[in-house]
């Protein structure tokens, strides 16, 4: 998968790249949820099929940033505990390690601004509801 | 496609196979559980077969959270192995769960040898969350697992997105909707999972297909006494195949008539080539909605890409959960198990 995001040079530690990309993926989210509420004023949307395709290709486009998401979690946890370590902690250690350390203050780091950027949400602005074709995939 | 009906025989016919304090209660929809404790194995569990979830998936569902005291519960859970999740975990088995946990939690969780690794978000209390799991295997090096949190029935309004990158390829074989985290402790929780929509393909039927000296597909299906063969009708409408079925097929009580259904051009739309199609529909003549409601169906004589018209068409008289096969002239066969009218991937005519 190619590389999603592109930082700039003062986003550097896997903890700043990772409040950047929550940052990219809440604005996907608001997107989605401004043409979900398009769909939801014209059911039609939802009966044709058409916001089924909207949601197919959302994801499609969401996917590269939630891998990022991802390997840089687990670059952190990598970073704080080795494997042998992370096996050793029980369930609820381990959850209270990933909200704490790993995870990160989501609810906060997604609402900042960030200087990083992905042409997935450019391309995903682009997509007009009314103009989809209804897929066959449903 | 179609809610899993949790009162049915492929769900142990509603009775949960542990559930030592009787806090779950099962409706043919809801799993719902009640104070559900942390010292306990309790679950309810569908076998689905070995290695049967062996590829990509999504799966549908409600869950909620009702509040409780830092309890832990799955709403939804794969495995190989049937324990409580703490135990499947401790052992070093593999699991993809969907948990309930802290009173307002969901997480995502892959449980395998190395530790569980997991994605959380704090959806709230005693609000449903319309929940949409799946594994995507083009993703990273064994697959990904996506949980979408939308907090509405059409899934526009998106909430949050739980990830997991795979560890590990794993094919699994029991499906759970609920299943408790025995950690020797007594916090609880509360709350339920319903609607558990899988939406799979139908069992798909051995077939081949022919073409006959009148030039029209031959088509059989892979059942007991299937003989499907075109009959050219008047008045320029087909009927491309029949079937006898059996009362003993369905079960006591159900006629064995049919039911056609004819439509014009007009009733499609553009870029629909067929000027006549007549679906034929097996079962009890009673008409069409209890026809529909009862019977596995064959559905035969329409063009390619005109599945989902029919399906569309059904769901517009009020259809309900069934199972279709839907036959296409030309050979191919696009199996519809489920409920009419939701379209899906599975679709393939």
């Amino acid at each position: 998968m190619m590389a999603a995001i592109t930082y700039p040079a003062e986003i550097k530690t896997s903890y700043e790249k990772l409040g950047a990309v929550y940052s990219l993926i809440e604005q996907m989210r608001l997107e989605h949820n401004r043409q979900g509420a398009i769909a939801r004023d014209k059911p039609d949307f939802i009966s044709s099929g058409r916001w089924a395709e909207y949601t197919r290709i959302f994801r499609t486009k969401l996917k590269p940033l939630l891998a990022e998401q991802d390997r840089l979690r687990d670059e952190i946890r990598k970073s704080l505990y080795t494997d042998e370590e992370w096996k050793a902690l029980d369930s609820d250690q381990r959850i209270e390690v990933f909200e704490r350390d790993i995870k990160g203050d989501k609810e906060e780091l997604k609402s900042l601004s960030t200087e990083a950027t992905t042409t997935l949400l450019n391309e995903l602005k682009a997509i007009k509801l009314n103009e989809l074709g209804v897929s066959s995939s449903g | 496609m179609a809610n899993e009906v949790f009162t049915s025989s492929d769900w142990n016919n509603g009775i949960p196979q542990a559930d030592p304090n009787n806090d779950l209660t099962i409706t043919s929809s809801r799993v719902t559980f009640d104070t559900e404790a942390r010292n306990i194995d309790a679950y309810f569990y569908r076998d689905m077969g070995a290695a049967h979830f062996d590829e990509n998936f999504e799966h549908l569902l409600t869950v909620q959270v009702n509040g409780g005291s830092y309890g832990e519960v799955a709403f939804w859970m794969l495995s190989n192995t049937i324990n409580d999740f703490k135990s499947i975990l401790d052992g070093g088995e593999e699991a993809l769960v969907c948990v309930g946990f802290n009173n307002s939690y969901i997480y995502l969780m892959e449980l395998r040898n190395t530790g569980q690794f997991q994605d959380g978000y704090n959806y709230g209390q005693s609000t449903p969350a319309y929940i949409t799991i799946e594994r995507d295997e083009s993703v990273g090096t064994y697959g990904t697992v996506y949980i979408y949190i939308y907090d509405d029935s059409d899934r526009t309004n998106l909430v949050d997105t739980l990830t997991v990158t795979l560890h590990e390829k794993v094919n699994f074989r029991y499906l759970f909707s609920n299943c408790s985290y025995n950690s020797g402790t007594t916090q609880v929780l509360s709350g339920f999972c319903e609607n558990l929509d899988l939406q799979e393909v139908g069992e798909e039927v051995e077939k081949t297909s022919s073409e006959s000296a009148s030039g029209q597909d031959v088509v059989s299906a892979g059942y007991p006494g299937a003989d499907l063969e075109g009959v050219e009708t008047g008045g320029g409408e087909e009927t491309v195949g029949q079937r006898e079925i059996t009362a003993s097929e369905f079960g006591t009580g159900v006629d064995n008539a049919e039911t056609t259904i004819a439509r014009t051009d007009s009733e499609y739309g553009s870029g629909i080539e067929s000027s006549i199609v007549s679906p034929v529909f097996f079962g009890e003549d009673t008409g069409l909605v209890t026809e529909l409601s009862i019977l596995t169906k064959d559905i035969y004589g329409f063009e390619a890409g005109e599945g989902e018209d029919i399906l569309k068409e059904l769901a517009g008289v009020g259809g309900k959960s069934t199972d279709m096969r839907l036959h296409s002239p030309t050979g191919r066969t696009g199996i519809q198990s489920g409920k009419t009218g939701m379209l899906s991937k599975g679709v393939n005519i």
